[in-house]
């Protein structure tokens, strides 16, 4: 046997179908009819009963759908209802518009994508390194550059969790991983990813707990071993990660109450959005204050954040507990220092 | 290499390479890339490209006799022949939304957004709510610093440091960014005090071009990336005209601050740490938050001026 045979790898019927439904439609110059595609055993069909193939033709269409491949049913002009079925690539839905972008668009977008990268392992490195990577350069390409952008993607240490956190999330499949909880204790959980967000260097994945049944947020590097990937879920509509950004006073079971803190004159909104993560109402005020109300549910880790921003101007201003713990905190603080 | 997941089935991983490499291959002049630049590429090792590669040359269209011509020459793979090639693929709908999240977090204009939107996104998510998002936050002037910084152009900048009641301005030669845990920074040169600084860009309430940078006017000279030499938080830290120790009573965390020189447990349970602080406000800030535990016990200076912070702080309530 030559080298050349020892390389060659088994073909795998599945990936080979996939492949050639893609490449096939991606050739053809016209629409393809459904008799022609699962009719057609080179493409990899037409070897068992209609129905089947019609079934693995459907899931095929899903499954490069999940790669941005999307195949969408034509129909031809003229066409009669007795017509059969005809097939395309989407071409708008599937491929990058080109001609539209210009080079100062793509120097910023690789630059804020390096960026917002940082220098942890995340599950958003696999998205932007794909960004940076393929994009970047299809981009220059698009928008007449003779070069890819010099500047080298920064280096990144792999990391297996934070993969699957991610491969779960783009596929919309739930994730089933041994998750150790702050207190220690390790279980085994089935987590339909609905959002994933970075905070003060850590990543965290927020969906649903199906043994729970309710919306959580997780730290990734707490799970300890993934077993795999499950069903198939659809993300909520309105579901939106910036509800979940959570601030230091929501880690309690004691139901929400409403909070109201200012801040003097002379803060910037980027400063404040740094502290509020965009959560409740900020209004500024006539002096140039703001106003900040927001639910909370540690009364007590309230009073602490608003005493780790007071050299901001940061107040409480309601409820009564919160300020009589802030008070509290202060006076504390006074006590230890005068003994 | 990545790990297998269970559930994400073999067949799904060829297919998902197979994809990358042809993408790969399509965007790239003459169709050639290392088989170093594709492993990378692929998060496989050189011998797993033989699957995608496999898997590709079969690719064939009877009716159209189209052929996805694919090979190994020495360290390179080639893809010859029009029809093999991809256009580039737009982002799914996974990906769109850390694009996405991208461009609003990091202030892209509204018209290069609507473009880079246009060209990338999937149509159909354009309207979805964010399901990607960092915490940090990069400010509303990331774009007009980065072009100062590509274009070697002095800045002026509104900035407010922990120190001051509001923004003051200050010329600045911007060098470069930087992110420790979660805070963007700006590095750059103070034109006045002739020093390297870094400057977190939510503090930077606005920026105005001055001038094209000037070279060799005394400024810190900068290393072999155009960049002044630029120490990390902690070693700054280290050399801060205050240094403090601070007790940390036995039932409460340890905080983690990058100015920790030093840290010892001590035989009543407690923990000592020397702390080097560019700030004092910041100090008592995360003194006070304790409530009660930590105590700075060096210099007896720097806790009388604590309890005077604390006291006009109670009295305003």
């Amino acid at each position: 046997m030559d080298e050349e045979e020892e390389r060659a790898p088994r073909v795998d019927d599945t990936a080979q179908r996939l492949l050639n439904l893609m490449f096939t439609l991606n050739a053809a110059a016209h629409p393809l009819t459904t008799d022609q595609i699962v009719g057609d055993s080179d493409l990899g069909y037409g070897h068992e009963q209609r129905e089947s193939d019609l079934r693995k033709f459907r899931r095929d269409r899903e499954k490069l759908a999940e790669r941005g491949i999307i195949i969408t049913e034509v129909t031809a002009p003229g066409a009669s209802e007795a017509e059969q079925r005809a097939w395309a690539i989407d071409r708008e839905r599937t491929f990058a518009a080109g001609g539209i972008v210009r080079e100062d668009d793509v120097r910023l977008l690789a630059r804020a994508v390096d960026e917002y990268l940082g220098s942890h392992p995340t599950p958003l490195a696999i998205p932007l390194k794909a960004v940076r990577r393929s994009c970047v350069d299809a981009l220059a390409a698009l928008a007449g550059e003779d070069e890819a952008f010099a500047r080298p993607a920064p280096k990144l240490d792999e990391d297996a969790i934070a993969d699957a956190v991610w491969t779960a999330f783009s596929l919309k499949r739930s994730l089933i991983a041994t998750y150790r909880n702050a207190a220690g204790t390790a279980r085994r959980r089935t987590v339909a990813v609905y959002g994933i967000f970075t905070s003060a260097g850590l990543s965290y994945f927020t969906g649903l707990d199906r043994e729970a049944g309710t919306v959580r947020t997780f730290r990734t590097d707490r799970v300890e071993r993934v077993h795999g990937l499950g069903e198939s879920y659809d993300i909520p509509s309105d579901f939106s990660i910036r509800d979940h950004l959570f601030l230091p006073f929501d880690f309690s079971d004691a139901p929400e109450a409403r909070a109201t803190f200012s801040f003097s004159p002379g803060i910037g909104e980027m400063e404040l959005a740094a502290i509020t993560q965009g959560r409740g109402d900020l209004v500024q005020r006539e002096d140039g204050g703001w106003t900040w109300d927001v639910e909370v549910r540690d009364i007590d880790a309230a009073a602490e954040v608003t005493l780790a921003h007071a050299r901001f101007g940061m107040r409480p201003v309601a409820p009564d507990a919160l300020v009589e713990s802030w008070r509290a905190k202060l006076m504390r603080t006074v006590g230890v220092h005068n003994a | 290499m990545r790990k297998r997941i269970p559930g994400f089935t073999a067949s799904d991983r060829r297919v998902e390479r197979a994809i990358q490499l042809l993408g790969l291959l399509s965007s790239v002049d003459g169709g050639i890339v290392s088989s170093a630049e594709a492993a990378e590429h692929l998060g496989c090792t050189d011998d797993e490209l033989d699957e995608p590669i496999a898997l590709i040359a079969t690719l064939a269209d009877r009716e159209s006799g189209a052929r996805a011509v694919i090979y190994r020459d020495h360290g390179d793979i080639v893809l010859e022949g029009a029809p093999s090639r991809l256009l580039p693929l737009r982002l799914s709908t996974a990906e769109g939304a850390v694009l996405a999240a991208v461009l609003e977090d990091l202030s892209i204009p509204e018209d290069a957004r609507g473009r880079l939107s246009r060209a990338l996104l999937p149509p159909d998510m354009r309207s979805t709510p964010p399901r990607a998002a960092s915490t940090t936050v990069f400010g509303r002037h990331f774009p007009a610093i980065a072009r100062a910084i590509d274009t070697k152009t002095a800045i002026a900048i509104m900035y407010r440091s922990n120190d001051d009641a509001t923004a003051r301005e200050r010329v600045v030669l911007p060098q470069g960014f930087d992110q420790v845990v979660g805070v963007a920074y700006l590095l750059g040169v103070d034109r006045e005090k002739r020093e390297p600084r870094r400057y977190r860009l939510e503090r930077i309430q606005a920026v105005r071009v001055v001038e094209a940078q000037s070279h060799g006017d005394g400024l810190p000279a900068c290393d072999g990336s155009g960049r002044a030499d630029h120490t990390s938080i902690r070693d700054s830290l280290a050399r801060a005209s205050v240094q403090a120790t601070i007790r940390v009573s036995p039932d409460a965390p340890v905080p983690t601050w990058s100015g920790i020189q030093g840290m010892a447990k001590l035989p009543d349970g407690s923990t000592e740490l020397i702390v080097g602080v560019a700030s004092k406000p910041w100090l008592f800030d995360q003194v006070l938050s304790a409530g009660g535990a930590y105590r700075i016990v060096e210099p007896c200076s720097l806790a009388q001026e604590l309890a005077t912070y604390a006291r006009r702080l109670a009295e305003e309530r």
